[in-house]
C-alpha cells in the first residue's frame, strides 16, 4: 500500500471546502441533543444530569444522589469525596449485615445499591467477607425463592484477577442456570442469572449468562422483553456462535 | 413502569469505579454519540434511544474497553446499534423529492436548516462512504480508528473519503442550485 493511498487530506472544514459545503458542515457537527433530552438519556443509564450554569459546564450525579461536575477537563478533583461518601455508606451496610448474618434485607435494592458502591479501596476491602459456600446458593430444583444476596463488594471482584476458585463459582453458577433451564424450570434458572449477575457484574461467563436468561424468557412467554435483550446482545456480543443462537431463538436477525 | 428483565438489566450492582467511569464516558462522548446516529437519518428522539441503549451496552462491558479506546468502542456499538434498527429507519428515502426537502429544509431556519441540509447531502451518498465521510469530516476521527471501526484497510478509508467527498460536492453544488433557483424575488 502506497504512502499516497494511506494519506488522509486535511478536514475539509480546514480547506478546501466551498462555502455551503463549510456551513452545512459545521452545522452538523455542532447540533447537540436538546438539554432534556441529554437528561433523559443520563437517567435511562443510571446517572442524573444537571446541565446549566455557564457555557460548556455539564454537571452530573449518579444516581446514589453524590454530585459530580466536570467543566472542560476530567473531574478528578472529585473522586476521593465520592469516595468517602460511598465508603461511608459502604461500611455502614457492611457492618448491618456483618452483624446479622442470617438476616435478609427488607429492602434488597437499597442494599445492593449500597454495597455495589464501596470503593476498591475501602478498608472493608482489607477484611473480605468470606464468599459462602457455592452449594448453599443455588436453590433446589424446582425453587423459585430469589436467590439470598452476599455481601461481597463488587468492585473487590472485578478489579483483580479472577482466582480460580472465584472461577470455579461462576462456572458452577452458569452449570446451574442451564441445568435449569433444561429441565424446564425456567424461573428457577431466571433467579440463578439474576443472581450470577449480581454477583459478577464483570463476571467472565456474562455473555453465557445473557443467553440464559434471553432462553429462559422465550419459555415463559415474555419474547418482547427477550426480543429486546437478544438485541442488545448481538451488538454486543455478535457475531458468534452464541449470538447467532440467541437471534435464531428470538427470531431476530443475526448478526 | 413495573421491573422486567429490562429494567434489571440496568445493574443495581455497579462498583463504583466503574459509576465513576460511565458517568465521565457519558459527559465526554454523549453528545457525539447522538450527533454520530443523527447523520444516520434518526431522529432525535430516535437518537436518544439508541445513545442510551449504546451506554447500556457500555456499562455491561466496561472492564472490556480500554481506557484510551472508550470513543472509538462508543462510536463502534452505535452503528452496531443502529443496524439492528434497520437501514430504512436510519438512511432518507433514495426516491424522495430532494427539492422539496431543500425548500422545507431552507424554510427551517438557519442552523436547523444547516443541519438537515447536510443530512439530505449525506442521504445521497451511499452508506459505506456517507459512514467514512461523517467520521471523518464531522467527527474527527482519525483514518486508524475509522478503519479500525470499520474493519477495512487504511487504503480503503482514503479511497472512500476521496469517493465521498466528490459526491457530497455534487449533491451540494445541486442545493445551492435548488437554493438559488427557490428565492423568491423581493
Amino acid at each position: 500500500m502506497s504512502k499516497q493511498e494511506t494519506d488522509l487530506p486535511e478536514r475539509l472544514r480546514a480547506a478546501g471546502a466551498s462555502v455551503l459545503e463549510r456551513r452545512l458542515l459545521e452545522a452538523a457537527g455542532a447540533e447537540r441533543p436538546a438539554r432534556e433530552l441529554s437528561e433523559r438519556m443520563a437517567r435511562a443509564i443510571g446517572i442524573s444530569m444537571v446541565t446549566g450554569g455557564s457555557a460548556g459546564t455539564e454537571s452530573v450525579k449518579t444516581d446514589i444522589g453524590v454530585p459530580a461536575v466536570k467543566a472542560t477537563s476530567a473531574s478528578t478533583w472529585l473522586v476521593p469525596w465520592v469516595s468517602g461518601a460511598l465508603l461511608a455508606v459502604g461500611l455502614v451496610v457492611g457492618i448491618l449485615v456483618a452483624n446479622h448474618p442470617g438476616a435478609r434485607p427488607s429492602a434488597a435494592t437499597t442494599v445492593r445499591t449500597a454495597v455495589s458502591s464501596a470503593p476498591a479501596a475501602s478498608s472493608a476491602l482489607a477484611q473480605p467477607v468470606p464468599a459462602p459456600a457455592r452449594t448453599a446458593e443455588v436453590p433446589p430444583a424446582g425453587s423459585d425463592e430469589p436467590l439470598p444476596r452476599v455481601a461481597v463488594p463488587a468492585s473487590a471482584r472485578s478489579r483483580r484477577e479472577t482466582p480460580a476458585g472465584e472461577l470455579a463459582d461462576q462456572i458452577a453458577l452458569v452449570d446451574a442456570a442451564r441445568s435449569a433451564l433444561a429441565s424446564g424450570g425456567a424461573q428457577r434458572a431466571l433467579a440463578i442469572v439474576r443472581d450470577y449477575q449480581s454477583q459478577y457484574p464483570s463476571g467472565t461467563f456474562r455473555p453465557e449468562v445473557s443467553a440464559v436468561k434471553i432462553e429462559a424468557l422465550i419459555k415463559m412467554g415474555r419474547t418482547a422483553e427477550a426480543r429486546t435483550l437478544a438485541q442488545r446482545f448481538v451488538v454486543a456480543y455478535g457475531p458468534g456462535p452464541l449470538a447467532a443462537r440467541v437471534a435464531r431463538l428470538a427470531q431476530i436477525p443475526a448478526p | 413502569m413495573s421491573e422486567t428483565e429490562l429494567t434489571r438489566e440496568r445493574p443495581a450492582i455497579v462498583p463504583e469505579a466503574d459509576r465513576l467511569r460511565l458517568t465521565r464516558m457519558f459527559v465526554d462522548h454523549h453528545v457525539m454519540v447522538w450527533r454520530s446516529l443523527r447523520r444516520r437519518g434518526l431522529s432525535p428522539d430516535e437518537a436518544a434511544d439508541a445513545t442510551q441503549e449504546t451506554f447500556m451496552i457500555a456499562l455491561g462491558r466496561l472492564a472490556d474497553v480500554p481506557g484510551d479506546s472508550e470513543r472509538a468502542f462508543l462510536i463502534g456499538t452505535a452503528r452496531r446499534v443502529a443496524f439492528t434498527l434497520g437501514r430504512k429507519t436510519f438512511r432518507w428515502q433514495l426516491d424522495d423529492d430532494m427539492d422539496q426537502r431543500i425548500s422545507s429544509a431552507r424554510d427551517a431556519g438557519d442552523e436547523h436548516a444547516d443541519v438537515q441540509l447536510c443530512d439530505i447531502a449525506l442521504s445521497k451518498l451511499s452508506p459505506e462512504l456517507a459512514e467514512t465521510f461523517v467520521l471523518y469530516e464531522i467527527e474527527g476521527l482519525s483514518s486508524p480508528e475509522i478503519a479500525a471501526l470499520l474493519e477495512v484497510p487504511l487504503g480503503s478509508v482514503a479511497s472512500r473519503l476521496r469517493r465521498a467527498r466528490e459526491q457530497f460536492r455534487e449533491v451540494v453544488t445541486r442545493i445551492e442550485r435548488g437554493l438559488l433557483s427557490s428565492k423568491r424575488p423581493p
